[in-house]
């Protein structure tokens, strides 16, 4: 049923195609055409990014201490405090962007790609 | 330049130490003592001044140290500023696998060298790797890749791994490491052999090791020349003896062999006494126990225990090789020396390398060197005892029982002196309150040393009676 207040949506021919062969794949989801198949895609994303918000907020608020008790165990407390106290000093509200920042200060204790690790799994922590 | 290894002994035999920069493998079985040498080498360097930074990916720092004997611990607690550690293993129960991943651990690794100026590294354990990388290639690149991103970095490392079939745990440790150590420990003893250093001398062979509570020691399979004694003219110290010799000299190593109750410690106190009236040091050092009859009879014989000092050492529970260094140390002053009871150390497997640096190291220093070995047989003894040392003895006085005149006689052989016109009979002495007392030559008599003595006179009529 069109909906006078309804946007059109352009989408690449193969992308259309695609949610096409989709759709015959696996009826067992009941989309009725390549309409209902988008508007369910937009929907389950902006739930998964609103629960990424969400985990993001939870983690931001655990950060500060998980990193202090990771690094106490994996360094020694000198450098965990040091860590810790740089990471109370971030100002950033966008839970995003604080994470980046805390990505940067743990770069200079462990390395980027462990520091990128810990902070990635004190997130999926928060979502257990 | 070269780096410290931490252990004084183990430089010199290293020529100085590692290399400075170089990747350095320690492997052995299990309790070996690896991660000791690996706290050891670091607590060295970070006294020395350094920075220095413990790597585990297993056991964790909390364990370690909590295991670490006492001295340990407290050398530890004085320069814990400089003592960095990375505990991987804390890591793994939390970021899972993805930690024993190699750009992981080199860049956290890398980072902790630079930010902390760190000049040694101790990487104790690689085992855990395999959890990342199964295959074994892969895993070899790995350490591979790990050892030149350390070494990048400027920083001299010790890596220690685990022995499987008298080698490294991969088998490719060795290849990249500058130099490779191997620990072993028999539940006796332990041992310590360098099987390379790249680019320098080492000594080989296997070397004492002991682990205190301070710290690590080395104990070289030999003992270091120290510059050369001139021989000069010296006495036994009993009188006629040096006349039936011909000549002693400083430095000579003389071997008293004999059967028990031949007062083969007799022999030995009479050499000191004669150090000790003209001002000399003379050091009696015994592997039997019972050093109290020894003092008691270097009291009878005059000498104040001033000059004249008298050891026990265990023989059964003291590693050979600390033995031989503890004489070292025991002879710094020591003018004339004294080793009963040789016989007890024998058993040894390293007894020959012990013989041969030890004799040497003494005649090098000019101590003139008395060794009492103990036979078994009472009577027609026709064994020296110890081939280790009868051939590199100067002397050998063999003692001996012999029945004469239904009387059990001591009797004293010369076997070997530097004098080819020593004395080649059969001299009978007695031990008297004042030591060894010579007797005289016993004449006329055959089949002594056979332990079946005859005239000399009865044979011959007897020989002439069978022609008659």
């Amino acid at each position: 049923m069109v909906n006078s207040e309804d946007k059109m949506v352009r989408v690449p021919r193969d992308m259309y195609d695609a949610i096409g062969e989709l759709i015959k794949k696996y009826p067992q989801y009941g989309w009725k055409g390549p309409s209902e198949f988008v508007r369910d895609a937009i929907r389950r994303y902006v739930e998964e990014l609103k629960r990424r918000e969400i985990l993001l907020e939870r983690a931001k608020k655990v950060m500060p201490d998980r990193v202090k008790v990771i690094l106490s165990k994996f360094m020694g407390p000198e450098e965990a405090k040091e860590a810790y106290e740089k990471i109370m000093r971030i100002e950033e509200k966008d839970p995003e962007k604080y994470i980046a920042e805390v990505v940067k200060i743990l770069e200079d204790y462990v390395g980027a790609k462990l520091a990128d690790l810990i902070a990635r799994r004190i997130v999926e922590e928060r979502g257990v | 330049m070269k780096v410290s290894t931490g252990i004084k002994n183990l430089d010199v035999i290293m020529d100085g130490g590692f290399i400075d920069k170089s990747f350095n493998l320690v492997y052995g079985g299990g309790g070996t003592g690896k991660t000791l040498f690996t706290f050891n080498f670091l607590l060295n360097g970070a006294e020395q001044g350094n920075n220095v930074l413990y790597i585990t990916l297993e056991e964790s720092w909390d364990d370690i140290t909590r295991k670490l004997p006492d001295g340990m611990r407290k050398r530890l607690d004085a320069i814990r500023d400089k003592f960095h550690y990375l505990d991987f293993g804390s890591l793994r129960p939390v970021l899972g696998r993805e930690i024993m991943e190699v750009n992981v651990l080199t860049e956290a690794i890398a980072s902790s060298i630079v930010v902390n100026n760190v000049s040694l590294v101790g990487f104790d354990g690689i085992a855990p790797l395999s959890i990342y990388y199964e295959d074994e290639h892969k895993l070899r690149s790995v350490i591979f890749n790990l050892s030149q991103s350390i070494k990048s970095y400027g920083a001299t490392t010790v890596f220690t791994s685990e022995e499987i079939d008298g080698r490294s745990r991969y088998g490719t440790e060795e290849f990249v490491a500058d130099s490779v150590i191997r620990l072993t420990y028999n539940g006796t003893k332990r041992r310590l052999q360098i099987l390379k250093t790249r680019g320098t001398g080492f000594v080989g062979g296997k070397h004492g090791l002991e682990i205190s509570s301070s710290g690590l020691r080395v104990y070289p399979k030999l003992l270091f020349p120290e510059g050369k004694a001139k021989p000069m003219p010296e006495s036994m110290g009993i009188l006629k003896l040096d006349n039936m010799l011909g000549e002693t000299f400083s430095g000579d190593i003389t071997l008293i062999t004999g059967p028990p109750g031949t007062g083969k410690y007799l022999f030995g106190l009479s050499f000191l006494k004669n150090a000790c009236k003209h001002g000399k040091n003379g050091l009696y050092i015994s592997f039997e126990e019972n050093i109290e009859k020894i003092k008691r009879r270097l009291d009878d014989l005059g000498d104040s225990r001033k000059l004249c000092k008298v050891i026990y050492i265990d023989p059964k529970n003291e590693d050979i090789y600390k033995i031989l260094w503890q004489l070292r140390a025991l002879t710094k002053d020591t003018n004339r020396l004294v080793l009963h009871g040789m016989n007890m150390l024998s058993t040894s497997e390293e007894y020959e390398d012990f013989i041969h640096a030890f004799l040497g190291y003494m005649r090098a220093r000019g101590i003139s060197t008395m060794l009492t070995y103990s036979t078994t047989q009472i009577i027609a003894t026709n064994t020296l005892g110890d081939e280790q040392i009868v051939n590199r003895a100067d002397n050998i006085i063999k003692l001996l029982f012999a029945e004469i005149g239904g009387e059990l006689k001591k009797i004293l052989v010369i076997i070997k002196s530097h004098s080819p016109t020593h004395e080649r009979g059969l001299v009978e002495y007695r031990l008297g309150k004042r030591g060894v007392v010579i007797v005289g030559k016993i004449e006329g008599m055959e089949g002594v040393m056979s332990g079946t003595p005859t005239k000399q006179m009865e044979i011959k009529k007897r020989v002439e009676s069978f022609f008659k």
